[in-house]
């Protein structure tokens, strides 16, 4: 749990300026945002940090996105942890491979922002009332 | 063959499954399917030595056969069938050993439960895959006959080859389009990112402004409005690339080409283009998709408008026509689009300019091919004109000499008659 009881946001993109851009829209709604560059970075963050949600980018160098979700659900550790998927992939193949992996949203780039935050708002909610099935 | 119902042979012992399938199938209108139901292998193989069948649906793992062995008994059955098999994983090693060994598609079982229509495009492109599959095998066979008897079947010899070429060059050009389809979604995903980044950037400048930046909201508001018409071309492209479903409604054409030249008239007056529109008021209505088919005039518009920059003439005509003799795709072959003694639109687009040296004609249908200046044209505009036509049921032709002019004819299917 991060310092002072903030929530804290996984952010993962290959790219730098998304990352960069990420961190200062949800910091400046009261979040603590950490970064990964690539699946595999994400997957070491998500153990150690236990974020309240992953934002994951697809297509990404080293793992992609679906295989750290994979992984990331594998994983006692992180299987709890609420992961949105962000990516340029809207396709309907795209959409049903998110969810099929257990995401729990899924955001088609462009997108606004007030639309990210509200999915935030719903995963954190998720998290404390995981839905029954 | 739109009427005719496709018959599925569904092997599958899950009856939850199964019910997914039936389901997803039940849902299609064009075509409509008739599900047949086997939940064994044995059973399936009694139902297809019946006969009767278009196409197979099946589980790979049934009760009395497991994995590829499934699609091998079945294979050694049937050649003439296309195949689509089921699997429950995302195993996709299992999936691509299924298509080498002869599957025409595979699906993920899931999938098909969120997406029904995700069974009925694989179904269709199956079917699709193997008519032309099984059409240049027969070619084939019909070259090799042919040339065993002698003499006198040089002529049929002569026309099936002439038939493997066209079906060749089809699939050819088939393979061609899909091929800009993957580039076009790896080029769309590029930009979509920087696209993304902008947009986030304005959300974040946006609170930052004090009520009294009345101009730089303005300015974010311009940003955000081209960062939507960006995406709307990108998603364009995209679209291009899949499949999109046709709506073929009896429209009047005249309506169509007119709508098409409000979108040119700045460009014709411009140049000093004159227009001769010699279409008659009481042409019986055509069988089209109105959105596509505007695209097309625009698209032959606008090539005609590029081809006369010192002004001409563009000629617009359409008449019935009896198609009363044999010609390229009007025929008695099962390529031909039409048959003799069909009634069809025919409509020209002609202009006086440039015209098109004989050695690029049989190019220009080929994607990406063009002879403008980057930013001018990319090559795009006949070849997604000709998938228009062809979903249409229709044909495209062209003519053109150089120094003198292009014409472009389509033969297009009129509204059934009685039709309300
Ligand atoms: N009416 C015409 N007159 C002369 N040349 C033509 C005509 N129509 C097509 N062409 C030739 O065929 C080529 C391909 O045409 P097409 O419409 O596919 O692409 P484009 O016009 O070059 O680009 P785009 O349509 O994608 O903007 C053109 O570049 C041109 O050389
Ligand atoms: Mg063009």
């Amino acid at each position: 749990m991060a310092p002072s009881g903030l929530m804290t946001i996984l952010a993962v993109d290959d790219e730098a300026n998304s990352r960069k851009l990420l961190k200062l829209l949800l910091e400046r709604e009261g979040f603590r945002v950490i970064t990964a560059a690539n699946g595999e970075e994400a997957l070491i963050l998500a153990k150690v940090e236990q974020p309240q949600v992953i934002l994951l980018d697809v297509m990404m160098p080293k793992l992609n996105g679906y295989d750290a979700l994979r992984r990331l659900r594998e994983d006692q550790d992180t299987a709890a942890i609420p992961v949105i998927m962000v990516t340029a992939k809207g396709t309907e193949h795209d959409i049903a491979a998110s969810f099929r992996l257990g995401a729990a949203f899924h955001i088609e780039k462009p997108y606004e922002t007030k639309d990210l935050l509200q999915k935030i708002q719903v995963a954190l909610r998720l998290r404390e009332q995981p839905p029954q099935t | 063959m739109t009427n005719d119902r496709v018959k599925v042979l569904l092997i599958e012992d899950s009856p939850e499954d199964a019910h997914v399938m039936q389901d997803a199938l039940a849902a299609a209108s064009e075509p409509q399917f008739e599900v047949t139901w086997a939940n064994r292998l044995s059973l399936g193989l009694e139902q297809l030595r019946g006969g009767g069948m278009d196409v197979i649906l099946t589980d790979l793992d049934l009760p009395d056969s497991r994995g590829l062995n499934t699609l091998a008994a079945i294979r050694a059955q049937t050649d003439r069938h296309p195949i689509v098999v089921l699997t429950s994983s995302d195993n996709d090693q299992l999936a691509i050993q299924a298509v080498q060994q002869g599957a025409q598609d595979y699906l993920v079982k899931g999938y098909v439960q969120v997406y029904p229509s995700l069974l009925l495009r694989a179904m269709g492109y199956a079917i699709e895959r193997n008519r032309m599959a099984q059409r240049e095998k027969e070619l084939t066979g019909a070259v090799a006959a042919a040339a065993l008897a002698e003499g006198q079947r040089a002529a049929e010899l002569d026309r099936a080859y002439q038939e493997l070429k066209q079906t060749q060059a089809l699939l050819v050009q088939a393979e061609k389009m899909a091929a800009v389809g993957q580039l076009a979604s790896g080029i769309a995903h590029e930009v979509k990112n920087p696209l993304n980044i902008i947009l986030q950037s304005i959300n974040y400048l946006e609170p930052e402004l004090k009520p009294e930046q009345a101009q730089q909201q303005e300015i974010l508001n311009v940003m955000r409005e081209a960062v939507t018409a960006a995406n709307t071309i990108i998603r364009g492209l995209l679209d291009f690339s899949k499949p999109t479903p046709l709506e073929l409604k009896p429209a009047p054409l005249r309506g169509v080409i007119e709508a098409s030249l409000v979108l040119v008239r700045k460009e014709l007056d411009a140049r000093g283009i004159r227009l001769a529109h010699e279409i008659p008021a009481d042409l019986p209505p055509v069988l089209l998709d109105e959105n596509q088919m505007k695209q097309v005039f625009l698209n032959l518009f606008l090539n005609a408008i590029h081809a006369m920059p010192q002004g001409g003439q563009l000629t617009v005509r359409a008449a019935v026509q009896d198609l009363a003799k044999p010609g390229d795709g009007v025929g008695k072959r099962a390529s031909d689009v039409f048959r003799i003694g069909d009634r069809a639109v025919a409509c020209e687009v002609a202009d006086t300019g440039t015209g098109i040296p004989k050695e690029l004609l049989p190019k220009v249908f080929t994607p990406f091919f063009t002879t403008k200046a980057p930013g001018e044209g990319v090559g795009l505009g006949l070849s997604i004109t000709k998938t228009l036509i062809d979903g249409h049921r229709g044909l495209i032709q062209i003519a053109s000499e150089e120094g003198r002019g292009t014409t472009v004819t389509l033969l297009l299917r009129l509204a059934p008659a009685g039709g309300r």
